[in-house]
This record gives C-alpha cells, structure tokens and sequence, in this order.
C-alpha cells in the first residue's frame, strides 16, 4: 500500500468557505474499473491440486466474484474420483488468512532468538532482491560459493530451478531438501527389499486383507480420498488388521489392532514371517516352494538352502536361517506386548488371503533409530504373500512421461563447476550417515543433519541461506538445534507464505504465493491405480505484493545477479525456457513460469506421441482440465524385473548387502563398523536381512518409565493449518483429541497411578527439557506410553497458532520439541517413532 | 458553521485518516503537515477529537521514522500475527478470515457508487484505509453534488454513506481501535486509534440534508 500523489494528504476545504470541489482524490480506487456483473456472475469450477498433503489431489475450486469459495477433488481424478478428504476447505483458511506475509520486509534488529522482536519493516521488492543478491555475489568474490544454500519444504515439480538449478549455476552443491523429515526410513525398506525407492500404491478395490503398520491412511500419509471412499467396502469384503501403539481412526474401525510396544514392530513382522512360514501360508506362485514339497520350516530348525527352489525371490531360506526360526509368535509376545494368539491369528488370516493382501507400510514403521530394517521386515511380509504388484495388494505405479528442466551444466563457470561438486552440508555420505538412497552411498539427504552440521561448521560454515515452503525450526525432531544453528547463520532469506518459526531469524521475508490458488505448477502423484500429472493453478488474483516462489522468485533474483555481474542463470532461464509452442523466451516471471511448465508437460498435451492415459488435444485444454490419468497400473508389471541387484524380490537383499559393503569400503571399515558408528546391533550376515532391532531409546526407563508417541492430524495440511480456525475449531476429529487445545493423552490405568485426572495439567520430561500440557485420560494409548498430536505448539506465527507471539507463547507445545535429534542412519531419515523417546510424566 | 462547509471538512478528515494507516512516510507527513490539517479540520467536525490529532502531531515529530515504520507493520502488515488487523471482515465474520460475504458487499457499494480499486492496489477491499477512502469519496460526491444543485444525487450519495457506515464501517471500527491501543508501544498509533474511534463515534452521518443547504454556493 502506498500514498502515490502528494493531493492525496492536502484538506480541500479552505477555512470558513466552500472551496469548489473537483473529483474527489483517489488512491486506493479508480472511478469505473470495478467489474459490473459483481454479484450476479455465476462462479466456475477451476481445476488446480490440493497440496495438503503428499496425496496431491487434483482438486477444484469454486471461484466466485473472483473469490475462492469451496473446493472438491477434480471430477476428471481416477486416482481420488472427484472428492477431497477434510483438510481441503481448510486451504481456504489459509489463503484469506489476515496474518499472511504481505509484502516483503527486512529485520532491523540484528539480534535473532526466540522471543526476540526482529522488527521487521517492509520493503521494496527491488530492495530485498538486490540485499539478496548482493549477499550471494560477496560469496562468490570470495570464491566460496558453497557456502549458499537452498532448503526447499513442500514444493511443486517447478523445484527444480530454485532447488538445483540456482546453486548448482551459482556454485553451490547445496539445494537441501526436507524429504528425509517425511520418509526415506520407509521408502530404504522397499527398495532394499523390491528396488522401490518410493511410496506404494495399494489396490484397495481388490483386497482382501489390509495390513496397516504405523500409518493412518483415513487421516494421512498417503491417497487419503480413495481410502475413505472405498474403506466400508473393504471392512465388507475383507480383512483390516492395524499395527499402532495408539487407537488411530483406521484401527477404530478395524477388524484388528495391534497396539505394538513402540519400537518392536521389527519383531511383530519377523514373528508374523515365522507363522507364515511354519503354517505354509506362503505364495508359491510367487516365492516358490520346497522342491519336495514339504514343509521344511519348524521353529528352531536351520533348512537347507538347496531344498527349496524359488521363483521370483531371492533368499528365503537364508532369511528363516539367520533371523527368523526361533522366532515364532510367542517369542514375539514377550518383546512386543501382542498376544501370541493375535499373531498367529493375523499370520493365518493374511495367508488365507494371499495374494490379495496390502500390507501397507507407513513411517511408524520405519522412522526409528533402528528402524530401516523393521521396514524392510514389514515390506519382507508382501514379498511372502506374493502379493507386491498383485490385484489386491500394493503396487508400483505408471510412468508419469514428463520432461526433466533443460539441462545447465553449460552456464556454470569454472567456480560453479568446481565448487558445486563439493560435499554438502548436510555431511550425507560420511562414514556415520549412510544415506543410502537408491544404493549409493550418500546419495540421499539427512535433512536434520543440517542444522548440526552448520553448528559444528563442518565441511564448512554456510554464510548465505534461502529457505522456501518450509519450516524446518519446527518440523525437525531436536527442533531446539534449529532455533541454534539459525541464530548463528549470517544470512537468512525466507520465501513463505506465512511467518513462522524459521521466519523469526529471517534478514529478508520474502512473501510467496500460495499453492493450490494463486500459483502455476504441476506435481506427479499416484493413488487407486492411477499415476496422475496434476496441475497448480492461479485460480484468483493474489492479494497482496507476492510472487511464486519456484519462478518467479528466481527469475528476479537471476535478474539481480546479472545486475551484478553473474549473468550465467540470467542467461540460462532467458535461453532455455522458451515457449515450446512460439519458440519465444520468456520476458518476465511469469512468462517463465508458463513456458517452464510447458516444456515439463509437453508429452502429455503437445501430441506429439501416444504416451497412454488420458488424450488431451493441446494446452489450453491440458489448462482446463487440469490434470492427466495414466493408464491403469498393470498387475505384475515388475515381476522378473524387480530393481534389485537380483531382480528378484530380495529376503537377503544383495542390494543392501552391496551398498553398505561399498559404503564401508569407501571409508576403509567392513559393514560390521558401519553398522557399530549406524547405532544397530546387528553384525555379520543378519545386516543383509529383515530383522529386528531392539529399540534405541533418548532417556532411560527408570528416569523417563513412558515412551512418547508422534501422530499426524487428519488436518494437519502439512504443518501448514495451525493458524486455521477450522483446524482448531475440528480438532476433536482426531480422536482423542479436543478442540483449542493440545492435550497429552494418557492410559487410565498409568493415570490413576500417578493421581492425575482428566484436564489436569502436567509435567512431561524428555532428554529436551521439561513442558507443561493438560492431560487427557484416554484408553485409546497402550499403558506406558503417552501421545500427542503434531501440529500444535508454535511460538511464532499468526494469531490463532501462536497463543502470544509477542511473548513466544505457545498454544500447546511442539513435538519436535520433546523428541530429541536423532537420524535413522541408513537412510538419513529423521526420527520420529520407535520409542526413542523416554518421557517422564507428573502432576503439576 | 454552514452544513456544506462541514460536510467538506468531514470528507477531509475520512481522507487524511484514511491517509494514516497507509505505512509511514514521517518526512512526507511532516512536510504536509497531515496531523496539523486534521487538527484543524476536526475542531469543527469533531472537537473532542482534535485534541488527539494535536497529539499525533507531537508525537509524530519525536518518533523515530524506523519506530514508526516497525510499529505500523506490527499492528497492520506482520509477518507474524496482526496486532490490530485493519481488515473489515476480520471483525464482522465469524471465521475472522479475509475475503468473508461482508467483504463482497462491500465491493457491492464500491461497484453502486461506480468506484473499483485500481490496479495498484493489492490489499484486501475493506482495509480501514480503503473504507475511510470511500467515506471520503461518498462525502465529497455528495458536496459536488450540492454544489452542482443536484439534490436528488447529494441525497443519494447521503443514503449511501448511511448504509455504508452503519453496516459495514463503523461496527468494527472500535474493536480495531482498541487492539491497536492496547498492543502499540508508539504512542503516534495509540492517538490516531483514539481520534478515529471517536470521530467514527461522535460524527454521525447526517440525518438529512437542510433546506437551502446547496443555495448559498
């Protein structure tokens, strides 16, 4: 906002006479440029994407008076058939949210903490861009352009300029993504079983028996629409069978559950193989079978390798050997608080069902200290039913046929070619951080590691930071680590939508459209079958002086640096993102932001070639419609080419086994040393194996005797909804909770031993520091342990999220607060489950 | 004090308070010397309220610009919570969210007095300064109009500002002063909440338009 003729502050009336009025002065209006038809136009449906979670629906948006009033799923979607799941209506508060970042703004005090006032100012854009710009260039006088990095958070596939593009130009290796927050402990137990280093897709229309282990999918993580579209027919016609310490909403409508002692999931899967096993419940269509015929597998008994001849697997019996023959389900009962009779009754009942069974894995599973192979031991029972890529069972998915960005390496000088190969910050690679992402070693990102390595400046410091949809001080375990590191980098800036935690050690706040309504973007996703190209559109005009932060942010910043001399990246978006239609470059960021997703899209709409799915005839339609469907992903499409050094369904994965062995070799250790500096307890060949691990937990049982439980809300929009009043007006939708509040959610029965009753408020304690939080008695946790919702705790953001930002007063306290820093090192996934953390609890 | 010359003086205030909660400029508000004119103006049209911009008129002057810029972004810009959010729907809906059915209406007067925001502006329709903006225009329309002997149209534009001011400005103009006295550490935001709320309280739209009240221009 800004007063743009001086007239505007001068009085027309004279003292005691009438001056003659001529038209009014005006600044914020225009006389006749309001749309005539206000009122009485009809409103559209708008196609776009709900980025609300990773399901990334293809959505509508009912766009009126040019207003955003509803939203549903795309009526096109084969992969959410046209519905959207609670937290979708709830975008609309985050869109007319009054405390958005409006205009960019700069801090004028230099000291940052939590509860310190930055005191922001706004300023132009050109000032921030060029403040911007001027930090970036100084790094590279000083020939160390590395040490400017970009942590991107949620993002649409036009990532890939502001994420890799942009450092890799300039000189940096460091484009830091927060996938290891969210998944990669999960994503390590496919691949390293089946060569799958992805999420599954599960055909719920065809199943017979659903295995749910550490995930919610009626509330989250994963085709959240499809699931609770089809859920009643699957209760109906099948068998569900949930594995969570907590009552979620699909074990409270579940046939089974399974409240496993947090951590000792590994051992439930190992145990429910044994009963598989011993039981011949096995598929032989798929693993293969004794080649006389009988059933070798006896508790106790090592087979012979030989006896048995197998099919599409790899290692079956070297499995049974090395950790799965004494393992039965009363062994099992004893580490993981489930009856025996329930194990074997599971064991029996997917066997029974096989090959149409989902065991569909979440990040309860996998996301321990420990937890890389209790997710491969989990992923190990779909291998057993035969039912990875069987009708009924989970899936891979189609082929989504787009275009990578054009390629850069041309516009990198000799700095950037050289600088940008250098090791990233977040150490990944390094003898104790594996992160074996598609086998490689450091080939994936240890997102939480970042903020320690920073600290410890090693391999080097980072001077200069760009953070976009993302916010990393609240959404990393060891949160408090965050809140340090940040303190201490030199150089902030943060692309958002909404300030937040990371946005109080901002320099620069750089204000972003928001997904779903006001941005030009598209993501690849998958539910039900289908793989689907979804596009993000601007549905209405943004309030406010924002811009897209994967676009059009960077064309300016490009724009600035060529300003000062480094014209590589200008040059770059100018030459290489031309309109694939007219052959024109683009003039400006928008421009940018059209043909870039043109290019990416192109084989869907352009007709070039027959790439299946849905036909659509040019971009205008593509536009209007919104979206694209794959074909119908193809049952056994990956039999006999699995992505494993086998190509097999790997019990004893090769896969791992070379990986690590490389890994170690790298360093000059065998596997058995990686394994000591990984924190697992496994040597020898059980490190090639689904196996379990004891749990590592932050805080001994006689000092900390419960174990704290993490969940996501069901609507939770990523972290992204807390200063929704719907959000908090709903929270009683996640069961056990209450509205306005966050509550810690305790056993009776351990409630009744320490005198706490129900709204009492208490002291919880982790290895983090001590938090206060009302109690809710609820039977829905298993004694010993309690559990909080994510989502409630932040000290700096809007008006609803925050009780007093002035004072940095939470509403509740962080999750990520109480758990302390931990990676699961194989995969560099952060931690959140598996009881890692050790929680004392008294009245207060 | 003749009714035309008062109602010039009461478009004038709705102007310059409209100017005020645009983000600071001291220097330009000094050289213009905005909260003198206002004082001046609202002794006729709102006494009880003048001595406030009288205020505003020292306080401004011992502010530091960068204090003033801070505290303005604090009450009405962010980036973290709104300290007084000068939005119109924040207070008149029930989700406290921007874009409500209150702001539509709003656009609906704007549109009925043939007025749309123009290009550059990106804010919400029923900000305070655009609203007071508006009150300035209906005020000043129904001024020209008399001016021009046009009763019929002053009386138009009078009915208008009736319903626009006692549907959709005055009922969250109070709620919106007392957030802002109650959270600004600069006393500049506290005065120019205090004058508002009263010139918004104590300055009643007109009732109707006296007899010859167009004759003696």
């Amino acid at each position: 906002m800004k007063i743009k003729r001086r007239d505007f502050l001068k009085v027309s009336a004279a003292a005691g006479a009438v001056a003659t009025l001529g038209i009014p002065k005006l600044n914020a209006f225009a006389e006749g440029e309001m749309k005539k038809d206000l009122g009485t136009a009809k409103g559209e449906w708008m196609p776009t994407t709900c980025q609300g979670c990773t399901t990334w629906c293809p959505a509508e948006v009912f766009v009126q008076d040019g207003r955003a009033v509803k939203v549903k799923g795309n009526r096109h979607s084969k992969q959410n058939d046209g519905f959207l799941c609670p937290k979708g209506p709830i975008s609309l508060q985050q869109l007319y949210d009054p405390d958005r970042v409006k205009v960019p703004m700069k801090r004028t005090n230099r000291k940052k903490g939590r509860g310190i006032d930055p005191k922001f100012v706004p300023i132009s854009w050109d000032e921030a861009l060029d403040t911007i710009a001027e930090k970036m260039m100084k790094l590279r006088k000083a020939g160390e352009p590395e040490k400017f990095m970009v942590m991107r958070g949620r993002y649409t596939y036009m990532r890939d300029t502001i994420y890799a593009a942009l450092p890799k130009v300039f000189g940096s290796p460091n484009g830091i993504s927060h996938s290891a927050s969210c998944a990669e402990a999960e994503k390590f137990g496919s691949y390293f079983t089946h060569g799958y280093w992805s999420y599954r897709d599960y055909d719920l229309d065809n199943t017979k028996y659903v295995l749910i282990w550490g995930a919610d999918p009626l509330s989250s993580n994963r085709m959240i629409p499809a699931t609770i579209k089809r859920f009643g027919d699957v209760l109906d016609r099948a068998t569900v069978a949930v594995v969570d310490p907590k009552l979620n909403t699909s074990a409270s409508k579940a046939q089974e559950w399974l409240p496993v002692i947090p951590g000792t999931d590994g051992a439930l899967a190992s145990a429910i193989a044994h009963e598989i096993l011993v039981s011949g419940l096995w598929s032989r269509e798929f693993v293969g079978d004794f080649k006389k015929g009988k059933n070798l597998f006896k508790k106790g008994k090592t087979v012979d390798e030989s006896a048995f001849e197998e099919k599409h697997t790899n290692g079956l019996v070297k499995w049974w050997n090395i950790e799965l023959k004494d393992k039965d389900a009363s062994w099992a009962e004893k580490i993981t608080g489930i009856d025996d009779k329930q194990i074997k009754r599971i064991a029996k009942g997917m066997g029974k069902a096989a090959p149409n069974v989902c065991v569909w894995m979440g990040p309860g599973a996998a996301m321990h200290v420990r937890g890389a192979y209790s997710a491969m031991a989990v992923e190990a029972l779909a291998g057993l039913m035969g039912s990875i890529d069987h009708k009924g069972g989970s899936m891979g998915t189609s082929t989504i046929p787009v275009n990578k960005i054009p390629e850069y390496g041309k516009y990198q000088d000799e700095l950037a070619k050289k600088h940008s190969k250098m090791q990233k910050i977040d150490q990944r690679g390094y003898l104790e951080l594996p992160a074996l992402k598609k086998g490689k070693s450091g080939g994936g990102v240890v997102t939480n590691n970042v903020a320690s390595a920073m600290l410890a400046k090693d391999p080097y410091d980072i001077k200069v930071a760009i953070g976009y949809m993302n916010n990393f001080v609240f959404s990393n375990t060891g949160a408090q680590i965050w809140e340090k590191a940040l303190e201490k980098l030199p150089f902030f800036a943060h692309v958002t939508t909404h300030a937040s935690e990371m946005t109080q050690y901002a320099d620069i706040v750089i204000p972003s459209t928001i997904t779903m309504f006001e941005k030009l973007g598209y993501v690849k996703a998958k539910a039900n079958g289908y793989a689907t190209c979804t596009l993000v559109q601007p549905v209405v005009k943004p309030l406010w002086d924002v811009r897209a932060d994967e676009t059009e942010v960077v064309w300016d910043l490009a724009l600035k640096l060529k300003e000062k001399g480094f014209a590589n990246l200008d040059d770059y978006l100018r030459k290489e993102y031309k309109d694939p239609e007219t052959g024109m470059e683009p003039t400006n960021g928008l421009e940018f932001a059209e043909y870039n997703l043109k290019i990416q899209t192109a084989p869907l709409w352009d007709g070039k070639k027959d790439v299946g799915g849905d036909k659509i005839n040019g971009w205008q339609a593509f536009l209007a419609r919104g979206m694209w469907n794959s074909s119908k992903y193809k049952h056994k499409a990956r039999w006999g080419k699995f992505k494993t050094k086998t190509h097999k369904f790997e019990f004893y994965s090769e896969t791992l086994k070379e990986a690590l062995e490389k890994h170690a070799k790298k360093h000059h250790t065998d596997v058995d040393g990686v394994m000591k500096v990984t924190n697992y307890t496994a040597r020898g060949e059980l490190c090639f194996v689904p196996h379990y691990e004891p749990p590592f937990r932050h805080g001994d049982e006689k000092n900390y005797p419960f174990v704290f439980i993490d969940y996501k809300s069901r609507l939770n929009r990523e972290g992204r909804s807390a200063n929704a009043p719907w959000y908090q007006e709903f929270k009683h939708v996640d069961i056990g909770d209450v509205g306005w509040d966050d509550v810690l959610k305790i056993n009776p029965s351990d409630a009744k031993k320490l005198g706490i009753k129900d709204g009492d408020m208490v002291k919880l304690t982790s290895v983090t520091g001590t938090y206060k939080l009302k109690a809710k008695l609820w039977e829905g946790v298993r004694p010993g342990c309690v559990t909080k919702c994510y989502g409630q705790g932040h000290w700096a953001y809007g008006n609803v999220a925050a009780k007093d930002y002035k004072k940095a007063i939470a509403r509740g306290v962080n999750n990520n607060e109480i758990m302390p820093f931990d990676i699961e090192r194989l995969s560099g996934s952060t931690v959140r489950n598996g009881g890692f953390t050790g929680i004392r609890v008294e009245k207060a | 004090m003749e009714f035309m010359i008062l109602e010039q003086k009461r478009a004038d205030c709705y102007k310059l308070l409209a100017a005020l909660f645009y983000p600071p400029e001291k220097q330009t508000l000094m050289d213009e010397d905005v909260c003198g004119s206002l004082f001046q103006i609202l002794d006729d049209v709102s006494p009880e309220a003048s001595a406030y911009a009288s205020g505003m008129r020292n306080a401004i002057d011992r502010t530091d610009a960068k204090e003033l810029s801070i505290a303005h972004a604090k009450l009405f810009v962010g980036p973290f919570e709104l300290q007084a959010p000068p939005y119109g729907s924040v207070y008149l809906e029930e989700n406290k969210m921007l874009m409500g059915d209150s702001t539509i209406d709003v656009m609906k007067m704007y549109q009925r007095a043939g007025l749309g925001l123009s290009e550059e502006n990106k804010d919400a329709p029923d900000h305070i300064a655009i609203e007071l903006e508006f009150m300035h225009y209906l005020v000043s329309k129904e001024v020209q109009s008399m001016q021009d002997g046009d009763m019929n149209e002053a009386l138009e534009y009078l009915k208008m500002q009736h319903v626009f001011f006692d549907k959709y400005l005055s009922p969250w103009v109070e709620a919106f002063c007392s957030k802002i006295i109650e959270a600004s550490e600069v006393e500049f935001f506290r005065l120019l909440a205090t004058c508002l709320s009263i010139f918004i309280n104590r300055t009643p739209v007109p009732g109707t338009i006296p007899d010859r009240a167009g004759a003696s221009t």
